[in-house]
C-alpha cells in the first residue's frame, strides 16, 4: 500500500531537503560508484545561486534558482551515472542515478562529459515525495 | 505482511554540453530517482509508478 501525502506535507519535506543545501551549492555529475557518505569523481561541477539555490516548493516540488555553467569541466572517460546536489562544503544532501543502459530511450555510449566541455543546466527541479 | 512504501523522490533538469573539441551543443532531459532500486525498475520496464525514460537525449533521438 503506497502512502500519499498532503500538498502541504510535500512542501514541507522538500522545504527540509532544499535547507540542508545552505545558502550555496553545487550541482555535480558523476561517474559510477558514488555514494552519499563517498561520492565518486566528479566530470562536472555547477554552482547554484546563492544566497538561495532553490525558490519555494510549489505542490511538492522545488525549482532551482539560475545555475551557473561548468566552462572547463574536470570531464572523464566513463559516463556519468550520478547526480548530486551538495552543501559549499562538499556534504552531499541529495543523490540520484541519472544514467544507464536499458532504458525506454537509450543513450549508446551514455552521457559522457569530457575535459574541457562548458555544461549548463537550464532547468532543475526536486520533489522530495511525489504523492 | 503488507509492505508499506512512501512515494519516491525525484529529481528533473535539462541539461546542454558544449564540446570543446567540435563546438556542437548537446540537450539532455534527465530524470533521477531517489530511490535506486526504483530506478533499477524503471530501466527494466518492471515499475509500475512511472513508464517514462530515466533519461533521453532529444538531440540523438
Amino acid at each position: 500500500m503506497a502512502v500519499t501525502h498532503s500538498v502541504a506535507a510535500r512542501n514541507a519535506a522538500t522545504q527540509a531537503v532544499i535547507n540542508l543545501i545552505g545558502a550555496s551549492g553545487n550541482l555535480v555529475f558523476r561517474i559510477t560508484g558514488s555514494t552519499v557518505i563517498s561520492p565518486s569523481a566528479a566530470a562536472a561541477t555547477l554552482p547554484l545561486s546563492s544566497p538561495t539555490a532553490f525558490g519555494a516548493p510549489s505542490s511538492g516540488t522545488s525549482t532551482a534558482n539560475a545555475i551557473t555553467s561548468d566552462t572547463n569541466a574536470a570531464g572523464n572517460a566513463s559516463a556519468v551515472a550520478f547526480a548530486t546536489i551538495e552543501t559549499s562544503g562538499g556534504t552531499v544532501v541529495i543523490q540520484c542515478a541519472v544514467a544507464a543502459s536499458g532504458s525506454d530511450i537509450n543513450m549508446t555510449g551514455g552521457l559522457t562529459v569530457a575535459s574541457g566541455d562548458t555544461v549548463s543546466c537550464s532547468s532543475l527541479t526536486y520533489t522530495a515525495l511525489s504523492a | 505482511m503488507s509492505a508499506l512504501t512512501g512515494q519516491i523522490g525525484e529529481v528533473q533538469m535539462t541539461i546542454q554540453i558544449t564540446r570543446k573539441e567540435t563546438g556542437k551543443v548537446e540537450e539532455f532531459k534527465l530524470i533521477g530517482f531517489l530511490d535506486e532500486e526504483k530506478l533499477k525498475e524503471l530501466q527494466n520496464g518492471s515499475n509500475t509508478f512511472s513508464s517514462s525514460a530515466e533519461c533521453s537525449n532529444p538531440s540523438r533521438n
